[in-house]
């Protein structure tokens, strides 16, 4: 216990944290004394921030430290997910701008709210200590809950709050009861020394109690990244609340969840592999087909796009499955790598939204969409793109996503695992049926005809973050091998 | 010395109590408050488990856990003060705006 002050060179590894943090606290500090007409000097300070972490974590390096008596772990692994956060942070940060403007709703809490779910998510996905775990996901989830119900006085966003609430606290419950069983068997939260323990003198059928807690834990860790049926609160929460802050909620906790997932039950479970990984094969059979099938029924589009990111979760769980087998690297880099083609994708089709919408928060329906081609044919054009990412069609990053993902699982299946080939059947037949409801809303904005039924909102840096979604969705997609290499290099320090 | 296994009993039961009330009731007061039961039956388990293993870092844990639970509340709190000035209740039931 000589050690307990950390030193200044571990701080420093520290500094794109320290950055968001201080930025979210600056913005508290200045709302109430910022005039109204210079608003938007708050949603600045944000972007500043958010691009100054973003440098500061390019030029961290590619070493791993274990800091903060072995709470967190800097490494590529943490800096690939901390880049996730980053941009999608700033891209939300310019998609709420002018939608919160019209809303008269465009204040500082708000902002700060964004920098601290960013900073549990960094935060989270360098965590390698449960407490450290659960104390950044709290950091996150009750960010978020303050941003789901943001619009105050709207019934909607009221009830997506509530919802998102209650089951998040339950599900962290859960998480904690899982926790303090490992806690309990182990004597130990530090998720290496956990591993160690369990793979030395662990085993479910001497500690029934283990079993116990990898149950609790699953459950948990479900809730937060929407696995059916841990997933009943999603589609409400996201059509309730503020459209910029679902495409948050639908990017950035998601892969934050991801990111925690892999290393508690890679690294703190891993001797109990053969068990999760049926478990979590299992989840993402329903959670893919649920979601799908549920996606094919809606008529609004914002719930359509809800139901297909419980679809999304349900593909990249499969990578979680293949990393629990002999081909791990190949698994939990498909998943990283799965995670980063999502954001792109994922935010610029909210940011569409955003752009055109009804008066309502209540979003706006397929039928809205008819005839968008004729009326904006570059902004249709941009949707396209963003659309046949989300089915994963070449040449854009979505289908270079699921390449990878299914390509993990069918190399597995080809090692003589038929249990692999049969999921990569039903993910494939999944990716079938997705692009049914992605291909009819492109249909419907190509093909029919329609009256203009949606108020155009445009503005600059709305337009900026949808070109720049759909560009980035086209680059990665013909050059994925930069990313790609780097997701391998990232997971790396877990294996 | 009393057991370790009664306070994980202990534990255990007021967990399920708050699960089942979470589960059952209606009113959100109510449900908020055998959330906190829950929190705290993990509480529970950590110090008992601190206590056998005769060190500090389960009591640790559950000083974060208690600082969690008062931050988590008081958002739960922010949120339903909301819903009573947009509806004039908390009730559950009629939280029913957003559907399939």
């Amino acid at each position: 216990m000589a050690n307990l002050l950390p030193s200044v060179q571990d701080i420093l590894l520290l500094t794109p944290e320290i950055i968001i943090l201080l930025s979210g606290l600056l913005i508290l500090l200045i709302t109430p004394f910022v005039e109204p007409k210079y608003q938007r000097i708050t949603p600045s300070l944000a972007i500043a921030g958010s691009l100054l972490a973003f440098i500061a974590s390019q030029s961290l390096g590619a070493g791993h430290r274990v800091i903060l008596n072995g709470m967190i772990s800097v490494s590529l692994y943490s800096a690939f997910f901390q880049n996730i956060f980053l941009i999608v942070n700033f891209l939300v940060v310019l998609l709420s701008l002018t939608y919160l403007e019209e809303e008269f709703a465009n204040m500082g809490e708000y902002y700060a709210m964004l920098m601290f779910a960013t900073l549990g998510m960094m935060l989270m996905a360098a965590s390698s200590d449960l407490l450290s775990i659960f104390l950044a996901l709290e950091l996150m989830s009750v960010s978020l809950y303050i941003l789901a119900g943001y619009f105050r006085r709207h019934s909607e966003s009221n009830e997506a709050a509530i919802k998102y609430y209650l089951t998040g606290v339950l599900a962290s419950a859960f998480m904690l009861y899982g926790i303090s069983l490992i806690y309990g068997i182990t004597g130990t939260t530090n998720l290496r020394a956990v591993g160690d323990f369990i793979g030395v003198s662990g085993s479910l059928a001497r500690d029934p109690a283990l079993g116990m807690a990898m149950l609790m834990l699953v459950m948990g860790f479900g809730f937060k990244i929407a696995a059916v049926p841990f997933h009943m609160w999603l589609p409400d929460v996201y059509e309730g609340s503020p459209t910029c802050v679902t495409a948050f909620m639908s990017v950035g906790p998601k892969a934050a969840g991801f990111a925690a997932v892999l290393r508690v039950f890679y690294v703190g479970l891993g001797s109990l592999r053969l068990e999760w990984t049926v478990i979590f094969a299992i989840l993402s059979v329903l959670t893919m087909t649920t979601g799908n099938l549920l996606a094919l029924t809606q008529k609004s589009v914002k719930r359509m796009l809800a139901y297909s990111s419980i679809a999304h979760a349900g593909y990249a769980i499969l990578g979680l499955t293949v990393a629990g087998t002999a081909l791990e690297g190949a698994g939990m880099s498909s998943l990283l790598f799965y995670m980063f083609s999502y954001l792109f994708m994922n935010v610029g089709a909210f940011a569409v939204l955003i752009l055109l919408r009804k008066k309502a928060l209540t979003s706006e329906s397929l039928d809205d969409f008819n005839g968008l081609a004729q009326r904006a044919p570059f902004l249709a054009f941009l949707m396209a793109i963003l659309l046949l990412s989300l089915t994963g069609l070449p040449p854009t990053v979505g289908f270079v996503g699921k390449f990878y993902v299914f390509g993990a699982v069918i190399q597995v299946a080809l090692t003589g695992n038929g249990f692999y080939g049969l999921l990569a059947v039903i993910a494939v037949v999944n990716a079938a049926i997705s692009a049914f409801y992605y291909l009819r809303l492109l249909m419907n904005i190509y093909l029919k005809d329609g009256a203009e039924t949606l108020t155009w909102r445009y503005s600059h840096s709305l337009m900026f973050v949808i070109v720049f979604s759909a560009l980035a969705t086209l680059y990665f997609g013909i050059f994925p091998g930069s990313i790609l290499s780097l997701a391998q290099q990232s997971v790396k320090i877990l294996l | 010395m009393i057991p370790l296994t009664y306070y994980l009993g202990l534990g255990a039961a007021l967990f399920t109590i708050g699960l089942i009330v979470v589960l059952t009731r209606r009113n959100i007061l109510v449900i908020f408050m055998s959330i906190e039961l829950m929190l705290n039956a993990v509480n529970i388990n950590f110090v008992a488990f601190s206590r056998y293993f005769d060190h500090l870092q389960g009591d640790i844990i559950a000083i974060f856990v208690i600082t969690v639970a008062a931050a988590e509340a008081a958002v739960g709190w922010g949120i339903v003060v909301s819903i009573f000035r947009n509806r004039g209740d908390v009730d559950i039931e009629n939280i029913n705006l957003l559907k399939w």
